[in-house]
This record gives structure tokens, C-alpha cells and sequence, in this order.
């Protein structure tokens, strides 16, 4: 997978928690979400759980 | 005011402040600190914040390339430390290629736009702001919003 598609997988990811808490994640939840994911080589269905995990609403 | 007039506004602060913290995160993302230190959620971050975000990016020395976003990742992070105690001397903008050019120090210059195909609202860059504020540059131009969290505690300025 290259740079460009791994950055896309995190927005995809950032799509799919919005979806389930039917809002927007603003910039600095994005920056929480990446903050915990980052240099952990999580899949996206793992980054996804963690940042349901982490906005409970 | 045209947007580059606009980005080069946003940027003025921050010109002779030095870099710290840089780093290659998820991807090829790449987040430059800025001012005094601030923990928010168990993560220090500057006053100011730069996220590269959705672009293509590209670090250079002089004319030589150090890295791009599509470099290894180790690659990536041992080019991007070359940032950690420059100052950001210059921030420029060409509105024809989107392109936004970061120049740290004499020799660095980090040269970054938005992807070919992005849409509109894809974000190249975020910026947090000492504020509270958040500005993205998109296709479509500038966007602010309102920061959501605040930090912690502050630590004194590095």
C-alpha cells in the first residue's frame, strides 16, 4: 500500500466513525485519533475500534 | 484578499519561530510543533500545530531532495528531524499549483500540495492555532473552524 493510500485509509477511517456516531469528528479529534494510531501499524478496522473506543458519543 | 495573500497572513506568527517535534505519523502525514508546549490527551503539541495531511510533499536541502511522501518511512522521519530547531524563515504560496512552501532555516524547504485527485474539501495541510482556532487549506480555498479540545496544562516555551 503506498503513503498516499494509507493516508486515505486514515480518512477512511475518520468517514466510517462519523458514520456510526452520525457526526462530524472535528480537526482536533482527528489529531487525538492520529495521535493513538500512529507508528502502531493498526489495520483500519483496528483505528476504526479505537476511535469508537475513544468518542463514546 | 486572494488566498495566497490569505495563507501568507496565516503563516506570519509563526515566521521566526523554531520547529520542534517534527515527525512522520500515519502514512506520509508529517506534524511540525511550534511555541510553548502543551499536553492534550496524554500528547504534547505546540501552540501552533502544522499537519500535512491529504498532499503530496516533498523535502529538499538546497536543491538537493532529502524525501517525499512517497519515500520509505524511515527515510521520511530521519529527513523530517533535519526540521527540529530551524526556524520557519518563509511560508509561500502558488495558488496556480496549490503549492505551499515551508522554508526552515537556510537550506530547508518543504514544498507540498493536494493530491490530483482530490475533491474540493480534501484538506492538504491543517494549522492548529494558539487561539483555539483550526484553518485547513483545501481545494476550495481556506477553512476555519472552532478547536473542540484544550490542552491539559502548558509547559514552558522550549
Amino acid at each position: 500500500m503506498s503513503n498516499r493510500e494509507q493516508n486515505r485509509q486514515f480518512e477512511e477511517a475518520v468517514r466510517q466513525i462519523e458514520r456510526v456516531l452520525r457526526r462530524k469528528l472535528d480537526a482536533a479529534e482527528r489529531r487525538r485519533l492520529h495521535d493513538e494510531v500512529t507508528r502502531q501499524g493498526y489495520t483500519l478496522q483496528e483505528i476504526i475500534d479505537i476511535g469508537l473506543a475513544m468518542f463514546p458519543k | 484578499m486572494d488566498l495566497r495573500k490569505q495563507v501568507e497572513s496565516l503563516f506570519r506568527p509563526v515566521i521566526g519561530q523554531k520547529a520542534w517535534g517534527a515527525s512522520i505519523g500515519w502514512g506520509s502525514f508529517v506534524t511540525i510543533e511550534f511555541g510553548s508546549k502543551h499536553l492534550f490527551n496524554h500528547h504534547y503539541h505546540g501552540e501552533w500545530h502544522l499537519w500535512l495531511y491529504q498532499c503530496d510533499w516533498q523535502l529538499y536541502s538546497g536543491q538537493r531532495l532529502l524525501a517525499n511522501s512517497e519515500s520509505k518511512k524511515r527515510i521520511m522521519q530521519v529527513a523530517a528531524e533535519n526540521i527540529n530547531g530551524t526556524a520557519l524563515e518563509r511560508a509561500s504560496f502558488d495558488e496556480r499549483k496549490m503549492a505551499s512552501e515551508f522554508r526552515f532555516g537556510e537550506e530547508l524547504r518543504l514544498v507540498c500540495q493536494p493530491y490530483a485527485d482530490a475533491t474540493p474539501d480534501e484538506e492538504s495541510w491543517i494549522l492548529f492555532l494558539p487561539d483555539q482556532q483550526v484553518v485547513s487549506l483545501r481545494k476550495s480555498g481556506l477553512h476555519s473552524e472552532p478547536q473542540s479540545s484544550k490542552p491539559d496544562k502548558s509547559l514552558a516555551r522550549r
